[in-house]
């Protein structure tokens, strides 16, 4: 639906919005784009944790470096025992007992030292949750399927730890926005505690006035809210602070579980202009000596308003894919695809017909390296 | 009528067996860099990328890759694209175990927020070691494309490279111990030039 949205937007609307717009707000029923009435500065791609300021002794000696705010300090964990949210989600998650529930408050925490109290904000735990998580789903992609094409294999990733999916995986995980003022929070009789729980961002939601039928959207494209990527930025920092807390060997397993447990229908990812062309350069590529032929293996109804035609793809006597259609060329068409699928689908397994391991399962046995290495897409 | 005509289409000979020959396309490329070197395994071609993983033993045909460019003949040699995506993650998570390491039991994060770990990680600095350690001596790629991508694109696939066939903690001392310190050098002056 958002999609039909951002197509039938005006062109001069557009302009407009490219003009003078730091954050867009698109009514869901009309092309109109509006300018958003508020004070913040940023520009809509600079959706982010505010930096620390970090002081050093040596610029080489890396265990010196800690933040230049005095007041800067963590939630005591004492504190932090005492909101239910954060325990609960403690509990949910199963996370280890060593996992203190300051880290976890401090993984939920977007706002900038000097605003929130001097509480320390997860701009370092989000670097360190992204690249663990980029670095596992990376690996099992290259092991696991190493002839994916590289956009394939970056769009795989993608779809797994992408801001849409892991903003997704973060309200799976009951997460819920602290959005309730100060004022509100006083006259409700809430607990101060309850917010150190809650996904802690800077919604400037003092400056707005919410209306039926708006939505806030921060990215360029116009898919995300600020919401979804501060839900993504909870989700990997909450993966940084198990390393910290547990050990790369934890991480590998959460990401296993919460992360990797998601299926991604790659076949549906391919989209082949000309298959028979992808082919040949494929097979080129391969060095295959013989030509590639397509021929027709079997054909019933020719005759009839309902024919089927069966076409395999050979090189020399060896079939290498073959697809059924209602024409010689759609059977040609769905021969050549199919082709190309098998080849870039394969999946390597080891003697005992187990998947191959992983170049960070060196830790637990010895590694030996049963996948292969692909020559890259053409 | 109308049946008869239907029998005799029947008794007409079917065409059992019908091929469609695709034909290979030339090769008018010669796979030849902007030096004039021939795509080829030989030992001179891969003798950097064999000298600097001499304790790291790799095959001569994926050393070959690890210097190739997807450019050279629009990638139907063996090439480094998807190589260097991953060794780019290995090399980013290597430095971040190295540099937050501590003494005590919890890493220290906060050099995550410093400008020092910005240009650890930076590709300039990768392409300024590389260039110092003469990694890209020679390199195969097409010269219309970036060659800061192409020359970057060797270290991270090198690592990339190490990190499959040996194992992460290899690849991690494979870091550490060879290349850390020249990256450490690089990356301070770096800092200090843009201060």
């Amino acid at each position: 639906m958002f999609k039909k949205i951002n197509n039938v937007s005006t062109t001069r609307s557009k302009s407009y919005a490219l003009k003078f717009s730091p954050i867009i707000i698109r009514q869901l029923h009309s092309s109109i784009l509006l300018q958003q009435a508020t004070t913040q500065k940023k520009s809509p791609k600079s959706f982010d944790t505010p930096k620390p300021n970090i002081k050093y002794d040596s610029i080489t000696d890396y265990q010196s470096y800690k933040s230049n705010n005095i007041y800067s300090h963590r939630l005591p964990e004492s504190t932090a025992q005492q909101s239910p949210p954060l325990i609960a989600l403690h509990s949910r998650l199963n996370l280890p007992k060593n996992y203190s529930l300051s880290t976890l408050s401090q993984a939920l925490n977007l706002i900038e030292e000097e605003e929130g109290e001097g509480l320390v904000n997860n701009y370092s735990l989000n670097k360190l949750g992204t690249t663990l998580l980029n670095y596992f789903i990376n690996e099992f992609y290259m092991i696991n399927y190493p002839r994916l094409p590289s956009e394939i294999h970056n769009m795989a990733c993608k779809s797994l730890i992408g801001v849409e999916s892991l903003s997704s995986i973060g309200k799976s995980w009951g997460i819920e926005i602290d959005e309730i003022t100060k004022l509100d929070r006083f006259l409700g009789q809430e607990n101060e505690f309850m917010k150190y729980g809650r996904l802690r961002f800077n919604n400037n939601k003092e400056n707005k006035v919410k209306i039926d039928g708006l939505t806030e959207v921060v990215d360029s494209r116009g898919r995300f809210k600020q919401e979804d990527f501060a839900y993504a930025y909870a989700v990997r920092s909450i993966i940084g602070g198990l390393y910290t807390h547990c050990g790369e060997e934890s991480v590998k397993q959460f990401i296993n579980d919460h992360i990797l447990s998601r299926k991604v229908k790659l076949d549906s990812m391919f989209e082949f202009k000309k298959p028979s062309v992808e082919l040949i350069n494929l097979c080129n590529k391969l060095n295959f000596k013989e030509p590639v032929t397509i021929k027709l293996i079997a054909e019933t109804g020719r005759l009839s308003h309902q024919p089927q035609f069966l076409a395999g793809v050979f090189v020399g006597n060896e079939k290498i894919g073959e697809g059924i259609g209602s024409s010689l060329k759609e059977a040609q068409t769905r021969s050549c695809v199919n082709s190309l699928l098998s080849y870039y689908l394969y999946s390597p397994i080891n003697e005992n017909g187990d998947q191959v391991n992983l170049p960070s399962d060196d830790k637990r046995t010895s590694y030996k390296f049963e996948s292969l290495i692909d020559g890259g897409d053409v | 009528m109308n049946r008869s005509i239907a029998i005799r289409q029947l008794n007409k000979p079917l065409i059992h067996y019908r091929s469609l020959y695709l034909h290979q396309r030339n090769n008018i490329c010669k796979y030849i860099n902007p030096q004039g070197l021939k795509h080829e395994l030989t030992n001179d071609n891969i003798q950097m990328i064999t000298n600097i993983t001499s304790n790291y033993k790799i095959p001569n045909d994926i050393a070959l890759q690890i210097i190739t460019h997807k450019s050279l003949g629009g990638g139907l040699k063996p090439h480094n694209e998807k190589l260097s995506i991953y060794g780019k993650k290995v090399f980013k998570l290597a430095i971040i175990n190295r540099i937050t390491k501590t003494t005590d039991s919890e890493p220290n994060l906060n050099v995550l927020a410093s400008d020092i770990y910005d240009k650890l990680t930076d590709e300039k600095v990768m392409e300024l070691f590389t260039n110092q350690s003469q990694l890209n001596k020679v390199m195969f790629w097409n010269n219309k494309s970036n060659l800061t991508a192409a020359t970057v694109n060797i270290f991270y696939s090198l690592i990339g490279v190490i990190n499959l066939i040996h194992g992460k903690a290899k690849a991690e001392s494979f870091i550490n111990d060879t290349i850390f310190s020249q990256i450490e050098t690089i990356a301070t002056e770096q800092l200090n030039i843009n201060m």
